[in-house]
């Protein structure tokens, strides 16, 4: 299967051509943002950094310090259903371009990707030590204090991290086709 | 560090970072059972990459290392006390090491505790055992897994679901159909009929130290995990939700008494980064022999 390179900056013009179950390798600055940091973005919060045009990764990493280095050990999706209430808002606020995480993420960031160009890629979840070894670094950490490591927002440097592409821009969805035969198939089972 | 600590840290470290052999077996299984090529190959491909990766470099398979939920089986007169203390000294320096995420929060503040241990942090079950070894047993369960656990309480009219092995898996077949997706399968389903709605949680969770494969002994609940792996493939959610034929690799019932007027049927899911591990210490905290 052909696998499509995106890399930073990620415009609308770089996600525009990506469809539903196309294979991606990311290349570039993922900043991670779960609950917290997406509540607190909506409520009046202002960004430590630039989000338009941002790739948005769901996860809440192991990173240790070694010395002034941040080491990371583990770094896979978190459930996207965990932030799916804050993403629609976030998208049309903030204008942030890729959102990566493992799950469907619903009806309402579904149409918001398609209101807005953004796509959602989907990774491998639970598949913390090969998508760690695709991190080259670590840019930088914000509100670590007020949310502890696992719900910061971390500037992560992403090469060649594997993903396929669950919603487009074009408001198609992997997890809506693939729920929608399942429904199919447990009627006719019962 | 006396050799209970030693050997305890030793548990913890594998569990996080090593996944058991029969959990890597069915994962290979089920890639031979998808497409060359499909999400479904590919998912379990990088799975299977991504356990040999935090096997060879000593780090977690997966960054959520979940709920700790200790199984002791101790002598008589063993002094319970002590092994609570260790295990806790253990889970903070595991924590420390990077082994363990820092995962534990304050409920309505949200303030982490830094090293993981709280009240019902990590979580430890004891029984007296008729061995002079202590038996040990550690299963760690990520959130997105725990998050899909459903309960049920039969007969529900909106499933068609009456008090009978059919309504069961009724039952069973929605909970996968709505977690599909969301729990990083495939997975394995502990499932517990009857109980109340505390046990009931607590036995379909005590089947993870089964290992994955092994049917239950009683031959109409083996029928049904069987009928239910069946019915999973044909659903195609697949690995991970994206479709295909694997969306669990095993399927584990268990009952346990009830009362008239209840009848439960609970479900909880662990996903594919399996994490059980088990060990044997004597009676001065020495390694007798590792389980699993």
């Amino acid at each position: 299967m052909n696998v499509h390179e995106l890399t930073a900056p990620f415009t609308a013009d770089a996600v525009a051509p990506l469809r539903v179950g196309t294979r991606v390798r990311v290349s570039g600055t993922l900043l991670t943002a779960r609950c917290l940091v997406q509540q607190l973005l909506l409520n009046g919060g202002e960004s430590p950094v630039k989000l338009e045009h941002a790739a948005i990764y769901f996860c809440s990493p192991i990173i240790v310090r070694d010395g002034a280095q941040w080491i990371v050990r583990a770094a896979g999706p978190s459930t996207s259903v965990l932030v799916g209430s804050y993403v629609p808002d976030f998208i049309a606020r903030y204008r942030v371009r890729v959102l990566l995480g493992v799950g469907d993420l619903g009806e309402p960031t579904r149409r918001a990707c398609m209101r807005y160009g953004c796509v959602y890629l989907q990774t491998v979840g639970g598949a913390a030590g090969k998508i760690a070894s695709s991190i080259r670094h670590v840019n930088g950490v914000h509100y670590l204090k007020e949310f502890g490591a696992a719900d910061a927002m971390w500037s992560l440097q992403a090469e060649q991290l594997e993903a396929v592409v669950a919603i487009d821009t074009h408001g198609r969805s992997l997890h809506r086709r693939v729920c929608a035969s399942s429904r199919r198939a447990l009627k006719a089972m019962l | 560090m006396s050799r209970w600590e030693k050997n305890l840290f030793e548990l913890v470290r594998r569990t996080s970072t090593d996944l058991p052999k029969d959990v890597e077996f069915a994962l290979r299984r089920a890639l031979h059972a998808e497409r060359k090529g499909s999400h479904a190959a590919w998912v379990l491909e990088t799975i299977l990459e991504s356990v040999r990766v935090s096997r060879t470099q000593d780090t977690p398979l997966c960054e959520d290392t979940g709920n700790l939920m200790f199984y002791f089986s101790v002598p008589v007169g063993f002094d319970t006390n002590a092994l609570v203390a260790r295990t806790q000294s253990v889970v903070a320096k595991a924590t420390r090491q990077g082994y363990l995420r820092q995962n534990t929060l304050d409920a309505v503040s949200g303030a982490p505790f830094v090293n993981n241990v709280a009240q019902s942090s990590p979580v430890m079950h004891f029984q007296q055992g008729a061995r002079k070894t202590v038996d040990v047993r550690l299963i760690m369960k990520s959130a997105s897994s725990e998050n899909e656990g459903r309960q049920y309480m039969l007969p529900d009219a909106e499933l068609g679901a009456e008090r009978s092995l059919a309504g069961v898996r009724r039952c069973v077949l929605d909970a996968i159909w709505r977690a599909q997706g969301n729990h990083c399968g495939p997975g394995v389903l502990g499932i517990c009929i009857g109980g109340d709605r505390a046990t009931g949680y607590a036995q379909s969770k005590v089947q993870y130290l089964r290992r994955v494969g092994r049917r239950s002994p009683v031959r109409a609940l083996a029928r049904l995990e069987d009928q239910l792996l069946k019915d999973a493939r044909k659903l195609g959610i697949g690995p991970m939700g994206l479709g295909g034929r694997t969306a669990l690799l095993g399927v584990c019932v268990d009952t346990l008494s009830r009362q008239p007027s209840s009848y439960f049927v609970t479900v909880s899911f662990m996903g594919w980064m399996f994490r059980r591990r088990g060990m044997l210490l004597g009676p001065t905290g020495g390694l007798d022999r590792w389980l699993y």
